[in-house]
């Protein structure tokens, strides 16, 4: 039984490109969902039944690693299984690829819930699809194995010093057929918030321009708490934890301003690189001379 | 089915369907769009000439035959053959298929030019595509 599980395939099209010239964050996160769509059928949790029973798996946490930018044109493909079924979690990953050269583009590490879509509650796992995820179980060892993360989680509560960094509400375009928002616009509400972020610290997308700076993600790490429905109010807080040498790490709260809930938190590690060779370069130092008292970190 | 190889796989996205309940057509043809990113890449289109602007194929002519529909959330993957070369030209089959249920959904057999796009002129396959193009060409009928 090959327990390593072909999931996706595509490629990367103009408009999923951004500034920097490379597929944005959140469409590398519509083609892990896309995979984790496969991943449930291949689990007994066929989309005919999803739309039956309006219950299935849900993230609870992910933990994305960016290894390798792409570009327009690259066809990519996915490839994922099973590591682990722990109590009523099921702990996988999705590793997606660029097929010119078969490198690891992205690393998605993630644990799920079986879920009522309607009421949110958390469900023991069936039976029928533990026993389809523990004859997937197997550890990988030939595939990419993460690292532990660099550094302290953001914690699930609100802190000192973090600023609105996004603010919308969720539109029904953005949903998916149980009026969930999808991950990948959750992951564009980070996207959006780097931006706010390089404001904050005292820089302009001129100033980002003139020095030919770009941006890019290297480990995400979300921590899912809540759904966020269609036309709900959403605000995103950020802050910066800390900045040192080429690495920046920044924390992000996503509330839902309807129940006043935090329904995400994310911890993000990230550098600058030369636009021209696209090499990673120190950070500006606009993030070193950011106060201190206002980093994250002294509250963590 | 023989010559044929995975181009796509994906889902069905809520906001692709329309007040039928169905993906709507369009969105039949971004599909197609996706799987042409891997077969340009499987018959040697250089992603460089590709990407600077130089070389590309453009579709010339398309036939269609929607067989099934498709709703959102539904799981689905493309499988796509050369069957033709002309001159100038290379027709590809792309069949789509229900992953859930294996039906076949969709299908389009679609003719696409090379073009300089510098000139925006159809220009003669290169030496390297057709080679390719030769070595995976397949009957598309046998193999429907």
């Amino acid at each position: 039984m090959n327990k390593l599980l072909s999931l996706y395939r595509g490629g990367v099209e103009a408009w999923e490109c951004d500034q920097m010239r490379h597929m944005n964050v959140q469409f590398y996160m519509s083609k892990a969902s896309d995979a984790f769509a496969h991943l449930q059928n291949t689990l007994g949790l066929s989309p005919a039944l999803i739309r039956s029973t309006r219950k299935g798996l849900r993230f609870k946490t992910i933990r994305t690693q960016y290894k390798s930018e792409v570009h327009v044109g690259t066809p990519l493909y996915g490839l994922g299984g099973v590591r682990e079924v722990s109590g009523d979690l099921i702990v996988g990953f999705i590793h997606i690829f660029n097929a010119i050269n078969d490198g690891l583009s992205a690393v998605y590490e993630f644990t799920a819930d079986y879920a009522d879509y309607d009421t949110d509650a958390s469900l023991p796992l069936p039976d029928e699809v533990r026993t389809a995820a523990e004859e997937l179980v197997d550890p990988h060892t030939e595939s990419f194995q993460l690292k532990p993360f660099a550094g302290t989680f953001m914690p699930d509560r609100p802190l000192n010093h973090m600023f609105d960094s996004a603010r919308g509400s969720v539109d029904v375009w953005e949903c998916d057929q149980f009026d969930h928002m999808e991950m990948r616009h959750i992951v564009g509400y980070f996207s959006d918030a780097a931006t706010h972020i390089i404001n904050e610290v005292g820089l302009t997308r001129e100033v980002i321009r003139s020095r030919n700076l770009g941006s890019a993600a290297l480990d995400y790490h979300s921590e899912f708490h809540a759904p966020i429905r269609k036309s709900t109010a959403i605000l995103l807080k950020s802050g910066l934890i800390d900045a040192e040498g080429k690495l920046f790490r920044f924390g992000h709260n996503l509330f839902d301003m309807d129940t006043g809930k935090l329904a995400v938190t994310t911890t993000v590690i990230g550098c600058y690189f030369d636009m021209a060779t696209r090499k990673s370069v120190p950070i500006p130092k606009e993030f070193t001379d950011y106060p201190a008292g206002k980093l994250l970190k002294e509250q963590m | 089915m023989s010559g044929y190889m995975e181009s796509y796989r994906g889902q069905v996205l809520t906001r692709e369907c329309d007040l039928l309940g169905h993906m709507n057509i369009q969105y039949y043809g971004s599909r197609i769009s996706v799987a042409m990113c891997n077969m340009f890449y499987v018959i040697g289109l250089d992603p460089e000439d590709l990407k600077n602007g130089k070389r590309g194929l453009a579709v010339v002519q398309q036939d269609s035959r929607y067989v099934a529909e498709l709703h959102a959330g539904d799981i689905i993957h493309m499988e796509s053959a050369v069957v033709g070369s002309s001159e100038k030209t290379v027709t590809f089959d792309h069949r789509l298929y229900d992953s859930a249920t294996g039906a076949l959904v969709f299908s389009s057999r679609m003719t696409s030019a090379y073009m300089d796009l510098e000139s925006r002129k159809a220009i003669s396959l290169s030496n390297a595509i057709r080679q390719k193009v030769n070595d995976l060409m397949t009957n598309g009928e046998d193999a429907a």
